[in-house]
């Protein structure tokens, strides 16, 4: 959570001066970043050399997981700085018992998913000033950042639908997960609650 | 008659052409409010010095009896005891939005850049909804002359939603002057905070309702969101004025 927080203030330059927090982490739980003697400009260089391994960005297997690790504590943070929000939401919806219970139901659940699609975004966004500096190339940033969010969000949100309910549904039981978890997919839940909501 | 004398150089100009200068004499609060108005810039400078608290802390209390003052106009339409619960219930309810967003508007501000403090970020807030009740407070003649001219609840709901939001425009312009004062590299997360501010402060109106019309309790017992209430408020037929 230091981490994050160090993080979110700074511009491009702080991100680079990772190398302070990365001697931390690398002497604590050897997650490696092997840039304790460099500067913040042969920081990137140094990285730079570590290509072709995906889409060339120089990101070695360690970095690549710390950087979306990152990215998800960010988000998390985010999530966290919204949950007022989305619990005001939560009060302000019907019961899930009431007449207008479906119309609850999707209020709230397309609440929660804007809200986690938002603070994912955002938090792969945020990975992107460093994916520049440390690849040097901007089509290159992108690609990698592009392909992190196809993973998070596309795969990301059925694999949380199968293991729903999160929320519940109007009429039926709270299960840890459901009889038939692989049945029907989180896009089609998402269209139907929009339907529910606006038609 | 000699016409005064034109400055001879003008000072710098920033984002929305706020001036970020010292403010002259900080500790009278009326001289806060004066330079809200007219120099916008010197409040935001303010807010990063020592006498930040207690500046920020007079910003939040001027903003909350700005929004109650303005509550005694809105509850004139029905009168009564509305008198006292529409002031109460805008106070509350703004006290409660600025709660609510308030750790977002932080996250944001970092997110986009700044290195700004906490206590910088709620000066910011307190003195964008002390800004834009000070709007409403100017608004409130306009206001009163329509409730006592019209029954139309729906009409005088969406009035005032007007005054708010043009209120509101000016807060945000001077919370987005802010982020440039200290460096803020975009704006969308700001943006992307404003249009999550509105719209808590619209469902608050919903959640704290009715706040124009008369009730026989103090907090509804149904819930709902701000549009259908608003669509329902529409549709239904005018109530008469108690």
């Amino acid at each position: 959570m230091a981490l994050v927080w160090h993080l979110l203030p700074g511009d491009c330059r702080r991100l680079v001066c990772l190398r302070r927090y990365h001697r931390t982490l690398a002497s604590t739980a050897a997650v490696g970043f092997h840039c304790d003697e460099v500067s913040a400009a042969d920081f990137s260089d140094l990285h730079q050399q570590r290509l072709a391994q995906l889409f060339g960005s120089g990101l070695s297997f360690k970095q690549t997981a710390l950087a979306i690790l990152m990215s998800f504590a960010i988000a998390a943070v985010i999530l966290g700085a919204l949950s007022p929000v989305t619990l005001f939401v939560l009060y302000n919806a019907p019961l899930l018992g009431s007449a207008n219970a479906i119309v609850g139901h999707s209020m709230i659940l397309l609440t929660h998913v804007f809200a986690i699609a938002f603070a994912g975004i955002m938090a792969n966004r945020r990975l992107l000033d460093l994916l520049r500096r440390m690849t040097g190339r901007d089509a290159t940033a992108r690609a990698v950042l592009f392909s992190w969010l196809g993973g998070n969000l596309f795969l990301g949100a059925q694999l949380a639908w199968n293991l729903r309910p999160f929320i519940g549904s109007p009429g039926l039981t709270v299960q840890f997960l459901r009889d038939d978890p692989l049945r029907g997919n989180f896009y089609e839940a998402v269209w139907r609650a929009f339907q529910h909501l606006f038609f | 008659m000699n016409p005064p004398p034109l400055p001879s150089k003008q000072p710098p100009l920033f984002a929305n052409n706020f001036v970020f200068e010292p403010m002259p004499n900080p500790e009278n609060p009326i001289n806060v409010l004066e330079n809200l108005l007219k120099h916008p810039g010197r409040v935001v400078h303010e807010l990063h010095q020592k006498q930040a608290p207690v500046l920020a802390g007079w910003l939040l209390i001027f903003g909350l009896i700005g929004v109650a003052i303005y509550g005694t106009v809105v509850g004139a339409q029905s009168g009564g005891a509305q008198m006292w619960i529409a002031p109460a219930k805008l106070g509350l309810g703004t006290l409660l939005a600025v709660l609510i967003c308030l750790p977002s508007l932080y996250i944001f501000t970092c997110l986009g850049g700044i290195d700004a403090q906490l206590r910088s970020v709620c000066g910011a807030l307190f003195a964008a909804v002390c800004l834009s009740s000070i709007l409403l407070i100017g608004f409130a003649p306009v206001a009163w002359i329509f409730s006592q001219s019209t029954d139309s609840i729906a009409f005088m709901g969406a009035l005032h939603l007007l005054f708010w939001v043009i209120g509101i425009r000016f807060g945000l312009r001077l919370i987005d002057a802010t982020g440039r004062f200290l460096g803020a590299r975009s704006r969308g997360h700001l943006r992307i905070w404003s249009l999550i501010f509105i719209l808590v402060c619209f469902q608050m109106t919903t959640t704290l309702r009715p706040i124009i019309a008369p009730s026989k309790m103090f907090l509804p017992t149904e819930k709902k969101f701000f549009l259908a209430h608003w669509f329902e408020t529409v549709n239904a037929p005018n109530q008469e004025k108690k």
